[in-house]
């Protein structure tokens, strides 16, 4: 049971680190929620689950400049330079920044999908 | 307040021209089956082919390919790793599963207005500090 906890922290850690990182260059293409729930859930079908207010919710949370991004791309389903465009930001960063808003958002929700009893965590059997 | 408006025309727009200029969602891709190439297939391509890209540029590209923002040659390399590497599946059925909850959550009412509201005015603020 211990190690189960001090395990998921671990995972915990890994998935922070990579949401520090903020130089639009060193994306990380890993997808650390997909490695920590794919033992139980390989497909991610615990999204599915999720209704609509946690989602706005876990959009909310999300720092400024990826909040907007996210919003522009996924709920105004802006392309990413028409997003560069309205933000006055490089392209380059729209990526980078949409795509550490999605993992952070991937951790929220995965969070959310664990306490909601959605997914089980320890993987296995 | 003129970048305001000029916003909610220009999100007007964007929705209107739909398939055009925006969004399209590259679907289907990967599915099971076929010799998956996990990788390390650096040999030099063909002249005219396309190049087995290795999983983890595919997986580098992989928003950009399900936000359809990929073409050409660039879409195809993807396209073509994803539809025979099994090993890439689950990823790419997490990515859209995890997109489609975002998209789903759009028509979401006043909760979803509220957001964008919030998102139109932080950009109007940010204009006006220019």
């Amino acid at each position: 049971m211990f190690l189960r906890q001090q395990e998921r922290s671990h995972r915990h850690d890994a998935i922070l680190l990579e949401t520090v990182q903020d130089d639009p260059r060193a994306i990380s293409h890993e997808a650390p929620v997909f490695g920590v729930s794919r033992d139980q859930d390989p497909e991610g079908d615990f999204f599915s689950s999720i209704v609509d207010d946690q989602v706005f919710a876990a959009i909310d949370e999300l720092p400024d400049e990826y909040r907007l991004v996210v919003v522009l791309s996924d709920l105004e389903d802006l392309s990413y330079g028409e997003i560069a465009d309205v933000m006055e930001i490089p392209v380059g960063t729209v990526k980078s920044r949409l795509f550490r808003g999605r993992r952070q958002l991937q951790r929220r929700l995965y969070d959310y999908a664990l306490e909601m009893g959605y997914i089980s965590e320890g993987g296995g059997d | 307040m003129s970048f305001f408006e000029s916003l909610r025309r220009f999100f007007a727009r964007t929705g209107q021209n739909g398939g055009s200029g925006g969004r399209t969602s590259s679907g289907g891709a990967a599915s099971s089956g076929g010799s998956a190439s996990s990788g390390s297939d650096d040999g030099a391509p063909d002249e005219g082919a396309v190049a087995m890209i290795s999983c983890e540029e595919a997986s580098a590209r992989l928003f950009e390919y399900l936000d359809g923002e990929l073409e050409g040659m660039a879409e195809e390399e993807v396209r073509l790793h994803l539809e025979a590497c099994e090993a890439c599946y689950p990823r790419v059925q997490f990515e859209k599963h995890f997109l489609e909850a975002l998209r789903r959550s759009k028509g979401g009412g006043r909760a979803s207005e509220s957001l964008r509201e919030r998102v139109i005015q932080s950009l109007a603020e940010d204009e006006s500090l220019d």
